[in-house]
Formats: C-alpha cells, sequence, structure tokens
C-alpha cells in the first residue's frame, strides 16, 4: 500500500511516470549526468520530440568562442635553440614546461565538462575527439591540440564533410598521423590508411589500391615553421591516381568528396554515432534509413541527430540502461547530477584516466572502443572507489540533493533518487538515513549503465 | 507497478554463470606457464633479428640499417639486435627459439585488424570473436586461468571463465573487499551482465590470489620500474604463487615506429631483454623456469625498406621469440626473402603464425584443436 501511494505522489508531482523516464533517458544518453535544471526543462517540456529539439537547439549555445583564448593555447611551445644543443638541466626543465601546459589543457577540458551549460555538445567533441584521433602525448603541442578540439566544436553539430575537409588541413591530426613526411619521393601512408578505415569508409569498402592513391594526395599536405598549415606543392604529387572507380589528377580534397558520394561513408559514420548514443547492436535497416537522411541532408548532423533520437528503437523502454557509461559520463557525470562545487579536475582527470579514458590522450589511432570495454575486474573496482570516496562522512556534504525533494519522506525520496539515477527503475530498499540509501545506488551495478 | 518488474533482483549464496566446455576433459594437460608478451605497434623484424649478411638489407636500410661491429651474431647469417645482449645469452644456453617469418596469406596492414587475426586465429577474411587461448582453457569453474596485465584481453577475448585484467594485486585485493553481496539477473541486459559477471569474477578471483600469495617471499631479482617490468614482476610473483594460472598476457607498447626508429626501437629491445632476463633468474631460483614458456609476438612486421622519416612503415612478417627452460633452443623456418617482396613491397611470411600456436597448444594439452590442426608443428620442445 505505501508502495502505491508513493507511486501516485511521483505520479502527481511528475505528469505521468511515462516521461519522467523518458527524460532520465533522454538525458542519460545527451547529457553528462543529470541535473535539476535539465530535468525539470524536459519534465516541462512535456513531449518528448520537443525535447530533443530543445536538447539540440541548446548545443548552439556553447559560449567559448567569446572567450580569451587560455595561455596555454597561444603559443607553440619551443626549446630557445635545437633541443640537440640544450644540456640536461634546460632539457628537463624544458620537458617539465612542456608536461605543465600539457596539463593546463586536460584541466581547461575538464572544467569545460563539469561548468558547460551545453552538455550535448561536449559528448559531441568528445566523440569527434574520439574519432579523428590525436594525442598531446604525439602531437607535444597544447595550442594545437586546443586549435583541434576548437574544430570539433565548430562542426560538431554541423557539417560532417566540412569537418572532413577541415580535417586534413589541421596541423595537430598531420602531425598524429605522420603526414608531414609523406612527400612525393616517399610516400607515407600512415594519414591515408586510417582515413579510409577509422574515419570514413570503414574496413572492406576500399583497398591497398586506394590507400596508396589517396597517400600520393595527401603528398604536401604539411606544416609550415610556425606549425600553420601549409600545403607545399613542391612535394606534392601531382600525378594521376585510381581511386575507387575514378581516375584523374586529384587533390586530397577531391578525393574526399568522392568519399563523402559512397554510401559506404554515411553508414560508417551514422553506426558509430548509434553505438555511441543509442546501443551497441544497431538494426541495419534503420542505419541505412538514417544513413539517407544524411545523405539527403548534405552531411548535416543535426537533422540526422534529430532523426536518431527519434528513431523508435531509441524510445524503446528495451533501450534504457543497455549502454556502459564512459569513465568522462560516470565522473563528470556523477558530480554534476550532485552540483559538486569545489571539485579537482586534477583528481577527476586521474580517475579517468584510471578508468581506461585519458582525455586527449586516447590509446591509439581507433580512439576509445568503449563498451562492454570499460569493465574490467580493475576498472571496477576504480569505479567503485570513486563512489566510495564521493559517499564518505564529509565528502557527502559537497553533494547537493536537489534532484530529490528534500522535504518528502524518505521513501518517496529513496524512490525518486533510484528512479533519477538509475536507468531503469528497480526497487531500492530504503536504509534508515538517506545518505546511506544514496550510496546503495550509486554502488547499485546498474548505476554503472545509461 | 510494472516498470519495477523491468528487472528482478534475486539475492544468491553462490552465481552460476554460463560456462562453456571447449578443451576435452580427457586431455592430460601439463603444468605449464605460458607468459605472453605482444610488442604492441608492429615489431620491426629485421631490426630485431638481422640478416646481416644480405646486401638487399643494406640497400633497404641506408640509414636504419644497425652496424656490424655491433650487432649479436647468431650464426653466419643472422644475428641479434645490439639491445638484446641478455637474449643472446640465453640463446647460448639453448633455451630461446626464434620462429622465423611468421605470418599469414593476404596479409592486412592495419593495426586493430591484424592484432584481431592473430589474437583470435582467423584467416584474413575471417572474422572470429574468441581468443585463440580460449580452446586450450577447460571447464574449471572458480579457478583463475588468465591474467591479462597489460594491454587488451588479445588472445584471452571472450573467455568466460576465469580471465582477470589487474594492474595492481595489492589493490585488487584490497578494493575487491567493497563487493559484498552477490545478485544475479533475469533479463537480456548483456551490459549489465556483463558487469555482474566482472563482479562475481572480482569476488573468485580475489579469493584465490588471497590464499595462493599467503606464503609468498620477496623475488631475489628485483625488476626495474617500467610498466612493462611491472607486468612481468605480478606475472613472475603469481607463477611463484600456489595460483597455478596458466596464461599471463602482458604488453610492451610503441612498437610503431614511423619516425626516427632506431633510438626508440633500441630502448623497447632493451627493455623486453632485460625483463625476460630477470624473470628467467627469478624462475629457476624458484625452480619453475621449466615449467614456463615466454612468447613474444606483434600484428605485423614492418615493411622491408625504410621510409622518408628514418622509420619504417607497417609490414607483414617477422620473426618471434618463444623462451623457457625446456625449449629446444635454436633457429626454425626460414627467413623469409628480401629479392622477392609480396606486391605492397612487404616481406612474403613463411611460417604461418598459427603453426606456432599449434605447437604450443600441442606442448600444453598434449593435441591439437580442431581449429589448428592443418598447421605444422614447429620442434621446439
Amino acid at each position: 500500500m505505501k508502495k502505491l501511494i508513493s507511486f501516485l505522489i511521483l505520479t502527481f508531482t511528475f505528469s505521468t511516470a511515462t516521461e519522467f523516464s523518458e527524460c532520465i533517458h533522454l538525458l542519460n544518453r545527451t547529457s553528462l549526468g543529470v541535473t535539476s535544471n535539465e530535468l525539470n526543462s524536459c519534465l516541462k517540456d512535456n513531449n518528448y520530440k520537443i525535447s530533443i529539439s530543445n536538447i539540440l537547439k541548446s548545443t548552439n549555445k556553447d559560449t567559448i568562442k567569446f572567450q580569451q583564448k587560455p595561455d596555454f593555447a597561444k603559443k607553440i611551445i619551443r626549446p630557445y635553440k635545437k633541443m640537440k644543443y640544450l644540456n640536461i638541466g634546460e632539457r628537463k626543465a624544458f620537458r617539465k614546461n612542456l608536461n605543465k601546459q600539457k596539463m593546463k589543457m586536460k584541466k581547461w577540458w575538464v572544467n569545460k565538462l563539469m561548468t558547460t551549460q551545453t552538455p550535448f555538445l561536449e559528448k559531441m567533441v568528445l566523440f569527434w575527439h574520439s574519432h579523428f584521433t590525436s594525442s598531446l602525448i604525439k602531437v607535444r603541442q597544447p595550442a594545437l591540440m586546443y586549435q583541434q578540439n576548437q574544430l570539433f566544436r565548430k562542426y560538431a553539430f554541423g557539417n560532417f564533410g566540412d569537418l572532413l575537409h577541415a580535417i586534413i588541413e589541421d596541423p595537430a591530426m598531420l602531425i598524429y598521423l605522420d603526414n608531414r613526411g609523406n612527400r612525393k619521393k616517399h610516400p607515407n601512408e600512415n594519414f591515408a590508411r586510417e582515413l579510409l578505415e577509422l574515419f570514413t569508409l570503414g574496413e572492406g569498402n576500399y583497398s591497398e589500391k586506394d590507400i596508396k592513391a589517396l597517400a600520393k594526395a595527401l603528398t604536401g599536405y604539411s606544416l609550415d615553421k610556425n606549425m600553420n598549415f601549409r600545403f607545399k606543392k613542391k612535394i606534392h604529387d601531382k600525378s594521376k591516381k585510381r581511386f575507387l572507380e575514378y581516375y584523374g589528377n586529384y587533390n586530397a580534397h577531391q578525393l574526399i568528396d568522392i568519399i563523402l558520394e559512397q554510401e559506404a561513408t554515411s553508414i560508417f559514420i551514422v553506426t558509430k554515432l548509434w553505438k555511441t548514443f543509442i546501443g551497441y547492436n544497431p538494426n541495419s535497416i534503420e542505419i541505412k534509413r538514417l544513413a539517407k537522411i544524411f545523405r539527403n541532408n548534405n552531411y548535416e548532423l543535426k537533422p540526422l541527430m534529430q532523426a536518431m533520437l527519434n528513431s523508435k528503437f531509441f524510445k524503446d523502454s528495451s533501450t534504457k540502461g543497455i549502454m556502459i557509461k564512459s569513465p568522462i559520463e560516470f565522473t563528470v557525470g556523477t558530480l554534476r547530477s550532485f552540483e559538486y562545487q569545489d571539485f579537482d579536475s586534477r583528481v577527476i582527470l586521474q580517475y579517468s584516466r584510471r578508468l581506461g579514458q585519458n582525455l586527449l590522450d586516447p590509446p591509439n589511432v581507433k580512439g576509445w572502443v568503449g563498451g562492454k570495454n570499460w569493465i574490467n575486474a580493475n576498472t571496477l573496482l576504480i569505479r567503485k572507489q570513486f563512489i566510495n570516496r564521493l559517499t564518505r562522512g564529509d565528502s557527502m556534504k559537497h553533494l547537493k540533493l536537489n534532484l530529490f525533494d528534500v522535504n518528502s519522506t524518505i521513501q518517496s525520496r529513496s524512490e525518486k533518487a533510484a528512479d533519477t539515477l538509475l536507468p531503469v527503475s528497480v526497487f531500492i530498499t530504503p536504509a534508515n538515513n538517506f545518505n546511506k540509501t544514496l550510496k546503495t545506488i550509486l554502488q547499485h551495478p546498474l548505476y554503472q549503465l545509461k | 507497478m510494472n516498470r519495477r518488474t523491468l528487472l528482478k533482483y534475486i539475492a544468491l549464496n553462490s552465481l552460476s554463470l554460463p560456462i562453456l566446455l571447449e578443451a576435452s576433459s580427457k586431455n592430460i594437460i601439463k603444468k605449464r606457464n605460458f607468459i605472453f608478451i605482444e610488442l604492441k605497434g608492429g615489431n620491426d623484424g629485421l631490426n630485431t633479428v638481422i640478416p646481416y649478411k644480405n646486401r638487399h638489407y643494406y640497400k633497404y636500410r641506408p640509414n636504419l640499417a644497425l652496424k656490424k661491429n655491433t650487432i649479436l651474431p647468431l650464426n653466419s647469417e643472422l644475428a641479434l639486435h645490439p639491445s638484446l645482449q641478455s637474449l643472446k645469452n640465453i640463446f647460448d644456453k639453448k633455451e630461446l627459439a626464434i620462429v622465423q617469418g611468421l605470418g599469414y596469406p593476404n596479409p592486412n596492414l592495419s593495426h586493430f585488424r591484424s592484432i584481431e587475426i592473430w589474437d583470435t586465429a582467423s584467416n584474413s577474411q575471417e572474422y572470429l570473436d574468441n581468443g585463440w587461448l580460449k580452446s586450450l582453457i577447460p571447464n574449471r569453474d572458480k579457478l583463475l586461468n588468465g591474467i591479462v596485465l597489460g594491454g587488451e584481453y588479445g588472445p584471452l577475448s571472450n573467455i568466460p571463465n576465469g580471465i582477470i585484467k589487474i594492474n595492481n594485486i595489492q589493490n585488487f585485493l584490497q578494493q575487491s573487499k567493497q563487493l559484498k553481496g552477490r545478485i544475479s539477473l533475469t533479463g537480456k541486459n548483456s551490459s549489465l551482465l556483463h558487469i555482474l559477471q566482472t563482479e562475481s569474477e572480482i569476488q573468485n578471483s580475489a579469493n584465490i590470489l588471497k590464499k595462493s600469495l599467503k606464503n609468498s617471499k620477496k623475488l631475489p631479482f628485483p625488476f626495474k620500474k617500467s610498466n612493462f617490468a611491472k607486468q612481468m614482476n605480478i606475472a613472475t610473483e603469481l607463477i611463484n604463487s600456489t595460483a597455478n594460472i596458466p596464461f599471463y598476457k602482458i604488453s610492451l607498447e610503441s612498437f610503431d615506429t614511423h619516425t626516427n626508429q632506431l633510438n626508440q626501437h633500441a630502448r623497447l629491445l632493451n627493455e623486453l631483454s632485460e625483463g625476460i632476463s630477470t624473470i628467467r633468474k627469478n624462475l629457476i631460483a624458484s625452480n619453475k623456469w621449466d615449467n614456463t614458456i615466454i612468447v613474444t609476438y606483434s600484428e605485423f612486421g614492418r615493411r622491408a625498406a625504410e621510409n622518408a622519416n628514418r622509420g619504417t612503415d607497417h609490414g607483414t612478417a617477422a620473426p618471434h621469440f618463444v623462451i623457457g627452460g625446456k625449449v629446444n633452443g635454436g633457429i626454425y623456418g626460414e627467413h623469409p626473402s628480401l629479392k622477392l617482396l609480396d606486391k605492397n613491397k612487404n616481406l612474403i611470411y613463411t611460417t604461418d603464425f598459427r603453426s606456432l600456436y599449434a605447437t604450443l597448444a600441442k606442448e600444453y594439452i598434449g593435441t591439437v584443436p580442431n581449429s589448428l590442426k592443418s598447421f605444422e608443428i614447429i620442434p621446439i620442445f
């Protein structure tokens, strides 16, 4: 009977229970944690379609373009004379400073993730960072990684074709995939290979011959001494190339256009987005439908994401809680749900790295594979440790509980907490104090899911 | 209240997980400790075991060919990289087998695809899900079968019983205490199932590790401090314990030497060589060396000719090491031709990597699993 009453209270307070759980589902996938503001505005929309439109519209509000460039992004870091002429002490000091600047960049992004008003945009930037991978370790220049991050922001929900054209002139990318050394006389295939395999067509839709042709077309896409993009005509191979069913003296941008004409490219990108935002086992007919929408909209990402989030497969209740939260979603998301203010970005970075997601340093060019790979014996224990640390007596004080009507009974608060924090509804036996219940919920296996 | 019954949780005293029986219990399994070392990124075979008499080698490698006065000759044709002095000593003791020209038909030059082929023992165009060691792991519920200490699960992928990934044993034991109750579920959520399986794995493994490490002693020959050395250290401690874990997977990273290869490669090979030497000394001291087999592998070798950045691009066939107290040291198989290359100017393999797998399988379970039956055994044992 008690349960029934609390259910009625819940129903009464939040329009209908289905919409409440739909909002949670939607926010779990498009936001970082669930904040009371986001939840309330979704409930106020009172319409799933409208909520999706509003969430997509809100991504325009990234304020970063109005902000000043952070110090680490202002200039290329170089030793005052060639590295080999530095003495040991100077080299050490140089490396120390370099590492400090890299750390600043990482902290900058964590702060952004923690405080952003446009979490869906940040998630999309993360998606592109894991798609068009580059790493601070290899690129070594925070300024260039920042520039690449800005590029992802600009196109996060923009046009994929434009992003692809831009990425082949992106300095960090050209360094990361060794294209500076790609010259007419000595082609370096690295960038061409990954561009076809991981960035566009996907394995099985091209041959070794196409890699060689694209590598040739990419010769001369290089950097000047200030590390700005520069097309070096002298080392560019202008010869005729046979690429897919085409033959001509193409440059790389022309081959990118051919790549964008291929259905395989749209399917590859749509599948990857689906596996990131919707579920691990995409329905191939639905993917084809969405890929068509993507192509018909000239590779604009907003209409695609709109269609994807409105897909009946996403709305279906069997899609709730079937994905594993990424380390950033788990750490940043948890802290954001509790409006945790005085966070230490270094600690978040450490946890995220130990959990397998070293921000700005993906493990390899494939980016983070994610999914079930996020969880193994080692990382699951670290996740539990993170929650323990957060819910220990004195840390608990920093958690704002705005999500769960502070004034109602323990019973209904507990239920509200479980319904808000867990992706599917389960019954959690309330403990005699709310903090204990909260801890149980956060340590629940379902809390790993979204 | 339908939504509350979507998932039903039941507290259970013991958790039974689906367990697949692959290796027949009739086979006699020898007591062996296999340490698989993944040389991640694609190790340059030509600069590891050097065909130092071959003029093509010097032609392909104007900047990268190793100087004759520094290399460590094994015979009149082949020499080891100067960083591999410790391995050379083990070779001289006849405990190091070098299998040349390992690869497979229609080689794939992508890191991810090629390592998947090596990990699952598939053909080039065949997609398999399970790590190849699955066929060697019998149904031994609640026993630990493999420890992944670095990199991906690789050859131990998708094996449902007793494989765990850990970085630090003490932390692992400490943290495993946090998992108290056991829960099971009914439902089809495979992500949730994965988490619950991991929880139960942690508990089982922690119990075994705690018991087996109770009387462990300090290692007489300490390892260095690198990440790779740390992995080797844990493997050694566990082999010395009573845990009886047959498979260890270790990873040494950064072999993808597209630019300025020489120094980096020298550093990596040195780390490999010293690590193996330290493990050997420790295991000889504890009488475990005769049961131990160390195997290196990598997604591919590198292009015969160096590139314009004093590095090498993705290649194909490469030699690998098999080391252990009961290994018949020596050089096996044929060196790939340096004259006749494939259409991408890569080496053509001479021994299928699955021959090595079949050989290891036979040594361990006395027979070769069906999937590897067609590959020749290499007489390294």
